[in-house]
């Protein structure tokens, strides 16, 4: 991967990608039945922790001047540390990405291809992913900057359309299951925020490196509101225990969108948009594994190895035996998996790593 | 990997290449050619055409977007149609819905079928209308759309929604003013077609990604094609929309031209003076 500069658009973008492709599947209802009417107030409450866990992360990251995390901990612990540090965020950034990508294809199957095996729909995804990654980095990225505006309208005009069919009785009671559910087990919905990880590898990348705080800041907050959007259309339409039920809470959302007796049902249109959102999500992630696993092996091409990143996440994606164990790894396993290794992992080393400094000087 | 799109742009035009000569751009004149080379060259100036400048920016504007849609619809339209008809039936009013169907009720072919004669049958009608005399074109075009497409449809071959969307598609590739890149768009919905027949929404939206990045990763002598989108750049001239008529002083910044200027500040210099 050649070291192509990022703008500040296209940074904030490309952490967005990752909200915007899980918030399409499973997210907003997860969140909802972690802590029901009080899930906006969660989430205004986990931005803030965010924005602060931004902060630090960018706060720690100061005395590295352009490093990323591998280099951080290639001073931390020396190079074994570093190969140790870079395969653990190889394997979190390829078993996320195949995880999603298993459950957005069976959510797709689900919906239109009923009689087509689930290996030709990742095929699809995977392909599509490899061809843009083998023209470049700055590729993905421009294609990213093209895509996720339209995505992130999308959700926006599914909360204006469905405003009528709205009932915003649905917030109280405000303080949900209660004040532990909403503040203290509610804290699990940190792992919303999982699109934060790439704080720790696009700094060598950035064509301003002052505005890094700003990226940080600005992701952490635009996540947030984003994510109220999209719980706001899934609570205040559905009643919160039946969304448990449903696969894709904002497809099923957008079937609710209706303009006179012409426009009445637009979600496949929805669906193309997020697929596009979705494939960019997939290479950005593939990129970055990649990147990681150049900066590991000091190879010098990239192109050779990207097949081997796509067949691999075919192989992790199918892992699953079934939709419901599929699903299980998103819900469940996926979101202990973010926390701990965004923002317990990743924050010690920094931490270490700047303790380390302070000790040296 | 770059799909046929067109990296220079030719021009038989004088007042063209004159134009483009203004914006700093380089232009390759050959002994023995009618055509001049414009170099660089980005998406945008695909869609433009020596004349917007003359009009009332508004109306330019109008026309540029007209353009863009015209572009879109000869890329997608026999894709979308067929992707619609194929997999996301439910997208279509219940009316329309049971008006393609009794259309294509006596029909006996697939819709892949169908929409590939239509389209090559075009593509024929177009080829031979510019091969033959002058005096003649016109009538092979009267014949090949009129009498041909209503003797189709009166044989049960095709559809009559199919012969819209294809004449719609036909009269927007007409709107995109280079020629290449019109061709460039013509070759290319027959992938998107048979995306659409594949996999619907999906095949579309993943070719479309395919497409998108093929498109990003071009460059012209330098400049990106898609600039100034993407890679985003703030310019004074030369993007999206026309600037009004007082404004077109700058060059675009991503030329890196030596002056960054075509003319001297010459506009509006009352402003100044009241200073």
């Amino acid at each position: 991967m050649s070291r192509s500069k990022i703008g500040t658009t296209e940074a904030v973008l490309i952490i967005l990608t990752v909200i915007i492709s899980h918030s399409i599947l499973s997210l907003p209802r997860d969140l909802i039945v972690r802590t029901k009417s009080a899930t906006i107030l969660n989430i205004i409450f986990i931005t803030i922790i965010c924005t602060i866990l931004a902060l630090l992360i960018v706060k720690l990251f100061k005395k590295f001047g352009n490093a990323d995390i591998l280099d951080i901990s290639e001073y931390l612990g020396g190079k074994l540390f570093k190969q140790i540090v870079g395969a653990i965020f190889i394997f979190y950034y390829m078993v996320s990405s195949a995880i999603l990508l298993r459950n957005f294809c069976e959510a797709l199957g689900l919906v239109y291809f009923q009689m087509t095996p689930i290996i030709f729909l990742i095929l699809l995804f995977v392909i599509g992913s490899c061809i843009s990654n083998r023209l470049g980095f700055n590729v993905s990225l421009k294609v990213n900057l093209l895509i996720l505006p339209i995505a992130l309208v999308s959700i926006v005009f599914i909360f204006i359309a469905n405003f009528k069919s709205f009932d915003i009785q649905k917030i109280f009671p405000i303080l949900g299951g209660g004040f532990k559910d909403t503040f203290v087990t509610g804290l699990l919905n940190i792992s919303a925020f999982e699109g934060l990880k790439y704080l720790y590898f696009i700094p060598p990348y950035l064509k301003e490196p002052e505005k890094y705080k700003k990226i940080s800041v600005l992701s952490a907050i635009l996540t947030g509101t984003y994510l109220i959007l999209c719980v706001s259309i899934i609570l205040f339409i559905f009643p919160s225990f039946f969304t448990t039920n449903e696969i894709m809470p904002l497809y099923s959302a957008a079937r609710y969108i209706s303009f006179g007796n012409f426009l009445q049902r637009l979600e496949s249109i929805f669906m193309m948009v997020w697929i596009l959102s979705f494939i960019s999500y997939l290479t950005i992630a593939t990129k970055f594994a990649i990147s990681i696993f150049q900066k590991m092996t000091n190879i010098k091409n990239t192109k050779e190895i990207i097949n081997v990143f796509g067949l691999l996440t075919i192989a992790i994606s199918m892992f699953p035996k079934n939709l419901a164990v599929s699903t299980f790894w998103e819900t469940k396993i996926y979101s202990y998996f973010s926390i701990a290794i965004i923002f317990v992992f990743g924050i010690s080393i920094l931490i270490l790593a700047n303790i380390k400094k302070r000790k040296n000087l | 990997m770059n799909f046929g799109i067109p990296e220079t742009m030719s021009t038989e035009r004088p007042d063209k290449a004159c134009e483009f000569l203004m914006e700093g751009r380089v232009i390759i004149i050959v002994n023995g050619s009618p055509y001049a080379i414009i170099l660089p060259i980005t998406l945008i100036d695909y869609m433009t055409s020596p004349e917007d400048k003359n009009l009332k920016t508004n109306f330019a504007n109008f026309l540029r977007m007209l353009r863009f849609i015209g572009a879109f619809l000869t890329l997608l339209l026999p894709g979308l149609y067929v992707a619609i008809t194929s997999f996301h039936e439910e997208i279509l009013p219940t009316e329309l819905l049971f008006s393609i169907l009794a259309s294509r009720e006596n029909v006996p072919f697939p819709v892949i079928f169908e929409i590939l004669i239509m389209e090559i049958s075009f593509e024929l009608i177009r080829e031979a209308g510019l091969r033959v005399p002058s005096p003649v074109g016109p009538t092979i075009g009267i014949v090949g759309a009129l009498v041909l497409g209503q003797a189709a449809v009166s044989a049960d071959i095709v559809s009559p929604i199919l012969i819209i969307i294809v004449a719609i598609t036909g009269i927007a590739s007409f709107t995109i003013p280079d020629f290449i890149f019109g061709f460039h768009l013509r070759y290319f919905r027959f992938a998107f077609i048979l995306l659409g027949y594949m996999a619907g929404f999906l095949g579309i939206g993943i070719g479309l990604f395919v497409y998108l990045s093929v498109l990003c990763s071009l460059n012209s002598f330098g400049v990106p094609l898609t600039v100034p989108i993407a890679p985003k750049i703030k310019t004074e001239e030369n993007g999206y929309f026309l600037s009004p008529i007082w404004k077109r002083e700058h060059r675009a910044s991503y030329i890196s031209s030596k002056k960054p200027n075509s003319q001297e500040n010459i506009s509006m210099k009352w402003k100044n003076s009241y200073k």
